[in-house]
C-alpha cells in the first residue's frame, strides 16, 4: 500500500470518527429501541445479500416477554402463494407479472444466537424459529417469523442477537428488488417488529399496506463490487477498498426505523446543499439514471421546496442528509419512501407543466417528515402518512409551481398541455374518492379495504381531502398551530388517530369528535345543496283583521310596512338541503340584487333549512359554502342558485365539442 | 403533367364550385348536431341554474367538470368530452385515433355516426369526383346525387376493399406491434426504446394509411375517368399508377397534407385569441370554427380535383408517347 493511500485512509478514518463522535454527542431525538449492527455483501449475479445483523433491542414495555416477532418481508416473494401476491392477484393483477424461478425471493434466518454477557457463551436460539401469520392465516406466508427466548426479557431490559441472513432479491416488481445491474434493496432483513399497546404488532406483508417499526441506530457495512455506486439511509463514514474488486461502504443513521439501499454501476451522482434562513442547512444526493440527465436541476429543486415548505410549516428536517433516487425503468422502486432516502420517477419528454418528476419529488420527500418523522402504523393508519403527506405535498406544488394544467400525450408520446385549463392540485383528489365515497372507512386496516382502488382513494385522497377540510374549518393560523403542534409532539413516536385528535382538541379548545367520528372513522358522504331559491313581491293584507279590538277589512297593505307604501318588499325565500349523511356546520351566502348580501351559519343537523327575507331588494343567489372551504363536498354545482342563470357555458362547451365532432367526422371521410 | 399545375387547376376547379363546400360543411353540422343536443342538454341540466353559469362565463372550472363527466359517465360518449379536445386539441386527438385505431374503443354512440357519416361520404365521393370529371364542372344538388348514385355502388365495394386493408392495419399490425413494443420495451434500459419504437411505428403508420388512402382516391379517380366496373381491377390499376408515379403521386398528396395542417395551426392559434366571455364573442368561435371546417372539406375537394388532374394529364402524356412511339418505333427504342 502506497503512503499516499495509507495517509489517506488514516485521514477518512479520523474524518469518520469526528462525525461520528459528533452525532453520538447529540441527545437522542427518539427512544431507540431497535437498533442494528449489520455486515453483509451482495452477490450481484446470484442477486443475494448475506451476512449478519447484530440487533439490540430494548424492551420498552411494561411486560416481560418470552417471544419476539420478526418481519421477513421478502419471504412474500417466495412463491406465488404467500399472502402478498395472493391479494395482488386480487387487487392488481395487471402489475403482477409471472415469476420465473430466478425473479422470486426469499429470506433464509440461518442462526440466531442470543448473546449475553462478556465471557458468557451466546445461546442458540435458532430451533426455536416458527413462522406465523397473524392477520390471514395463511400457511403459505413466511412473512412474520416468531422465536421464543430461554428466559422471558424483563421489562426495560435489553437483548442482543446476533443473526446470520442470505437474502435471495426478487425481480423487481413491488418496491424491492433487482431489474439486470440496478439493486433496490429494501425491506431486505430480519426485522424485528413493534411491541406496543400491550401486544406485537408485526404484521404480515400485504399488497395494500406498508410498514411500520421502532427508531433506532443503523450502523450498516455493505460490500459490493467496486463498479458499483451505492446510495443509502443515513450518511457514508467510510469506505476500504477490500483489494479483491470489492468495496465495503459503511453508512451510520441515528433516530430511523428502517435502512434502504441501493446500488447500480450506472448512477450520474449529484450533490447540491438546502440551505435557509432558520432551518438547518441539508446535503441533497441525486442518484439519477444516465438517460434521465435532463431531470436534474427539476429533481434537486423539488427536493429543495419539499425540505424548505415542510420545513417551515411542521418541523426542520432533522437529519444532514437527503438522498433522491431516480430509479431504474421498471424497476417497480419509484415513488417510495424510506428514511432519509426516496425514490422519485421521471419519463422522458415531461415539460414542467405536466409537475413530474416534480409531484412524486415532493410527495416522497415529504414523507420524511408524514413517516419518517412521524412513525405513525402504516399497516393500521395508512391515511395518517398518506393523507397527511398528499395534502402536504398538494400545499408545496401550489406555492412552488402553482396550479396543474390538462394535458395529453399525442400518440401517447408526445405531451400537449392545454395551459388554458387549470386547477388546483387539491382538487384532483375528489375525482378519485367520489366515485368510492362510500366504500370503506378511512380507518380501516390496509388490506382489508375492499379493493386496492378502496385503499389508495381512502388513505390518500379522502385523507387529503379531509385535511383541507380540517384546515378550512380551522383557519390558516389554527390549522397551522395544530400541524406543527401535532408534528412536534408525536416526532420520532407512534402516534394512533386519537393521539392527532387529542391535539386538534387541544390546540383549538373544541370538541373535534362530530368531525373525526364521520369523516376519519364513518364512510358517508357529505353533500349540501341550494335546493330551491324564490323572491317575489310580499302578500298584501286582505281580509277582516282586529284592529284595536275592532273588526276591520283591510285590503292591500303591506305588513309591517305601513309608511313605505311606495317602496316594493320582497319576500325571499332559500331553501338548504343536507343531501349526503355528514353532517357538517356550512355557511350560506345570500346575495339580493343591490348588492346586499347576508352569510348565515347552518349547523347542518336536519335535513334541510328555509331562510326566509323581507328586504327591498329582490334575491339574486344563494350559495351554501361560499369559500369553497369543505373539500369534501362531493357535489360542488349544487352549492348553488341564481334568479338569473347562465346559458352562454352551455352554449360554448357544447361548440366545443361540437367542433371536435365535426374534425372527427371529417377524419372518418379517409375511409370513404 | 407536373404536381403544381395539377395543384394549380385542381384549385381553381375546386373554387368554382363554392356550393359543393357549404353543401358539404351543412351534412357536417348536421351530423355534428345529432350528438350536440345531447351534450348540450347534458350541460344543460348540470349547469342550470346554479352559479356555475357564472364562473364556467369567465373561464373554467375543474371541479365542476369532474363532477359532470361523473354524473353522465354511463352516457359513454359525454366521457370523451374534455378541457383537450379544444382548439388544436380537437386535432390531436383525432390524429391519434386514427393512428392507433383509437376510435373502435368510442362509445356505440358515436361509432354509429361515425359509421353513416362515412356511408354518406361514399355517396358523396362519387358526387364530388362526378361533378369535378363533367364537362361542365359545375355543382347542382341534382347533379351531384345523380353521380353519387352512379358510383355509390362500385365505391362501396371501394370501401369494403379498402376496408379489408385498414382491418388488417388495425386489428392485425397495430396489436402485433404494440405487442413488440412492449416485450422490447419489458427488457429495455430506458422508457426511451419503447417510445422511440412508438415514434417509429407512427411514422411507418402514417405512411401505410396515407398510401392506402391515396391509392384508393386514384381507384375511385380511375373509375370515374374510364367509368370501370372491376373495382379488383382498379385498385390493381391505381396501384400501378401510384408506384409508376411514385414521386409526383406522393408528392401531390403530401403537399395538399401540408396544407391542411397549416389551416390547423392558424386556426388553433387564433382559437384561444377569442375570449368566450360574451355571447358575441361565443359567436365569433363558433364562426371562426366554421370557417376552418371549410377549409378542411376545401382540402378534402383539393386532394380529389387536383389528383384527378395529375391522373388525367398523366394519361394524356401516355397517350401522347404512345402515339409518338407508335408513329417513330425508333425513337421509342432509343
Ligand atoms: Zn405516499
Amino acid at each position: 500500500m502506497d503512503r499516499k493511500l495509507i495517509a489517506g485512509f488514516i485521514g477518512l478514518v479520523l474524518v469518520s470518527m469526528g462525525a461520528f463522535s459528533c452525532l453520538l454527542a447529540q441527545e437522542p431525538l427518539s427512544k431507540r429501541i431497535a437498533n442494528y449492527t449489520m455486515d453483509v455483501r451482495l452477490d450481484p449475479e446470484k442477486k443475494v445479500v448475506s451476512g449478519k445483523e447484530v440487533l439490540t433491542w430494548l424492551n420498552d414495555s411494561e411486560v416481560e416477554l418470552s417471544e419476539l416477532y420478526f418481519h421477513l418481508y421478502l419471504n412474500a416473494f417466495k412463491n406465488n402463494m404467500t399472502t402478498l401476491l395472493t391479494e395482488a392477484r386480487r387487487v392488481y393483477p395487471w402489475r403482477i407479472p409471472q415469476l420465473k424461478k430466478e425473479d422470486l425471493g426469499y429470506i433464509d434466518v440461518e442462526s440466531i444466537m442470543l448473546i449475553g454477557e462478556e465471557g458468557v457463551e451466546p445461546i442458540d436460539i435458532t430451533p426455536t424459529i416458527e413462522y406465523v401469520q397473524p392477520d390471514d392465516g395463511n400457511p403459505y406466508d413466511q412473512t412474520v417469523m416468531k422465536v421464543t427466548l430461554p428466559q422471558p426479557l424483563p421489562p426495560q431490559q435489553t437483548i442482543k442477537l446476533d443473526i446470520s441472513f442470505t437474502a435471495k432479491l426478487p425481480l423487481g416488481i413491488a418496491r424491492t428488488g433487482f431489474r439486470d445491474d440496478y439493486f433496490f434493496v429494501a425491506q431486505w432483513f430480519p426485522k424485528i417488529g413493534v411491541f406496543y399497546e400491550g401486544a406485537w404488532n408485526c404484521h404480515q406483508y400485504h399488497v395494500t399496506s406498508e410498514f411500520f417499526a421502532d427508531y433506532g441506530v443503523y450502523d450498516v457495512s455493505l460490500t459490493l463490487p467496486s463498479n458499483f455506486i451505492v446510495g443509502a439511509t443515513g450518511i457514508r463514514l467510510y469506505e476500504r477498498d477490500n483489494g479483491d474488486g470489492t468495496i465495503t461502504y459503511n453508512y451510520y443513521q441515528e433516530d430511523v426505523h428502517d435502512f434502504v439501499w441501493t446500488a447500480s454501476p450506472h448512477y450520474l451522482v449529484y450533490e447540491d446543499t438546502f440551505t435557509h434562513e432558520y432551518l438547518p442547512e441539508v446535503k441533497v444526493i441525486l442518484l439519477l439514471q444516465p438517460y434521465h440527465k435532463m431531470f436534474k436541476d427539476r429533481y434537486i429543486e423539488a427536493t429543495k421546496h419539499a425540505l424548505r415548505y415542510y420545513g417551515e410549516w411542521y418541523g426542520a428536517y432533522p437529519y444532514p442528509q437527503v438522498t433522491c433516487v431516480d430509479p431504474a425503468y421498471r424497476s417497480g422502486s419509484g415513488g417510495m419512501e424510506y428514511p432519509t432516502l426516496f425514490t422519485g420517477g421521471a419519463y422522458w419528454l415531461t415539460p414542467i407543466e405536466l409537475r413530474s418528476p416534480e409531484g412524486v419529488t415532493i410527495h416522497e420527500c415529504g414523507h420524511e417528515w408524514w413517516y419518517g418523522i412521524i412513525g405513525n402504523n402504516e399497516f393500521e393508519d395508512a391515511w395518517m402518512d398518506e393523507g397527511f403527506d398528499s395534502y402536504s405535498d398538494d400545499r408545496v406544488l401550489e406555492k412552488a409551481y402553482g396550479p396543474y394544467y390538462f394535458s395529453r400525450r399525442f400518440l401517447q408520446i408526445f405531451p400537449i398541455v392545454f395551459k388554458r385549463f387549470s386547477y388546483k392540485p387539491a382538487w384532483g383528489s375528489m375525482s378519485g374518492y367520489r366515485p368510492y365515497a362510500e366504500l370503506d372507512d378511512m380507518s380501516r386496516l390496509a388490506w382489508e379495504f375492499m379493493s386496492g382502488t378502496s385503499y389508495g382513494v381512502n388513505s390518500y385522497s379522502k385523507g387529503a381531502l379531509t385535511m383541507w377540510t380540517l384546515e378550512n374549518y380551522l383557519g390558516p393560523e389554527l390549522s397551522a398551530k395544530v400541524f406543527k403542534t401535532y408534528f412536534q409532539r408525536w416526532k420520532f413516536r407512534h402516534p394512533r388517530p386519537q393521539d392527532f385528535i387529542d391535539v386538534v382538541e387541544e390546540v383549538t379548545g373544541q370538541d373535534m369528535s362530530w368531525f373525526f367520528d364521520q369523516i376519519v372513522f364513518g364512510s358517508n358522504e357529505l353533500d349540501y345543496a341550494i335546493e330551491r331559491i324564490s323572491s317575489s313581491p310580499v302578500t298584501k293584507k286582505e281580509g277582516y283583521f282586529d284592529e284595536n279590538g275592532e273588526r276591520a277589512f283591510i285590503t292591500g297593505e303591506e305588513e309591517g310596512e305601513k309608511e313605505e307604501k311606495e317602496e316594493v318588499i320582497y319576500q325571499s325565500n332559500v331553501i338548504v338541503r343536507r343531501l349526503g349523511e355528514v353532517v357538517f356546520p356550512v355557511e350560506v351566502l345570500v346575495t339580493f340584487e343591490n348588492g346586499e348580501q347576508e352569510k348565515k351559519v347552518w349547523d347542518g343537523e336536519y335535513r334541510w333549512v328555509r331562510y326566509t327575507f323581507k328586504k327591498p331588494s329582490r334575491l339574486q343567489s344563494a350559495e351554501v359554502d361560499p369559500d369553497h372551504k369543505i373539500f369534501l363536498d362531493v357535489n360542488y354545482t349544487n352549492n348553488s342558485k341564481t334568479m338569473n342563470p347562465r346559458k352562454l357555458p352551455a352554449y360554448k362547451w357544447a361548440f366545443r365539442w361540437m367542433f371536435w365532432l365535426q374534425h372527427l367526422l371529417e377524419t372518418c371521410t379517409f375511409f370513404s | 403533367m407536373g404536381i403544381f399545375k395539377a395543384l394549380r387547376t385542381g384549385i381553381k376547379r375546386v373554387n368554382k364550385n363554392k356550393k359543393m363546400w357549404f353543401f358539404l360543411l351543412v351534412v357536417n353540422i348536421l351530423v355534428a348536431l345529432v350528438l350536440t343536443f345531447p351534450l348540450y342538454s347534458a350541460l344543460k341540466t348540470s349547469i342550470g341554474d346554479s352559479l356555475m353559469g357564472e364562473r364556467l362565463t369567465k373561464g373554467f372550472d375543474y371541479r365542476w367538470y369532474d363532477e359532470f363527466r361523473y354524473k353522465f359517465r354511463d352516457t359513454g360518449f359525454i366521457t370523451l368530452w374534455s378541457p383537450t379536445i379544444v382548439g388544436s386539441g380537437a386535432f390531436f386527438s383525432n390524429v391519434d385515433s386514427l393512428v392507433t385505431g383509437r376510435f373502435f374503443q368510442f362509445s356505440p354512440t358515436i361509432l354509429i355516426l361515425m359509421a353513416v357519416y362515412v356511408l354518406l361520404n361514399i355517396l358523396f365521393a362519387g358526387g364530388i369526383l362526378g361533378v369535378f370529371h363533367s364537362p361542365e364542372e359545375k355543382f347542382t344538388i341534382k347533379g351531384f346525387f345523380s353521380f353519387g348514385g352512379t358510383y355509390f355502388n362500385r365505391f362501396f365495394r371501394l370501401f369494403i376493399l379498402s376496408g379489408v386493408l385498414y382491418g388488417v392495419l388495425y386489428f392485425l399490425a397495430v396489436p402485433y406491434f404494440s405487442g413488440i413494443i412492449n416485450r422490447i420495451g419489458g427488457t429495455a434500459a430506458s422508457e426511451r426504446v419503447p417510445m422511440v419504437l412508438g415514434i417509429i411505428f407512427a411514422v411507418v403508420m402514417f405512411f401505410i394509411l396515407f398510401l392506402v388512402n391515396m391509392i384508393f382516391d386514384y381507384a375511385k379517380i380511375r373509375t370515374v375517368v374510364g367509368d370501370g366496373r372491376s373495382m379488383i381491377v382498379q385498385t390493381g390499376k391505381a396501384i400501378g399508377f401510384v408506384f409508376k408515379n411514385f414521386g409526383r403521386t406522393m408528392g401531390l398528396y403530401y403537399f395538399i397534407g401540408v396544407l391542411g395542417i397549416v389551416f390547423m395551426v392558424i386556426y388553433s392559434v387564433v382559437e384561444p385569441q377569442i375570449s368566450q366571455v360574451t355571447p358575441l364573442f361565443v359567436l365569433l368561435a363558433f364562426v371562426w370554427q366554421q370557417v376552418y371546417m371549410l377549409c378542411r372539406i376545401w382540402v378534402r375537394l383539393t386532394f380529389f380535383s387536383s389528383q384527378l388532374n395529375l391522373f388525367m394529364g398523366l394519361q394524356k402524356e401516355k397517350k401522347v408517347s404512345k402515339t409518338a412511339a407508335s408513329a417513330s418505333p425508333s425513337l421509342a427504342e432509343s
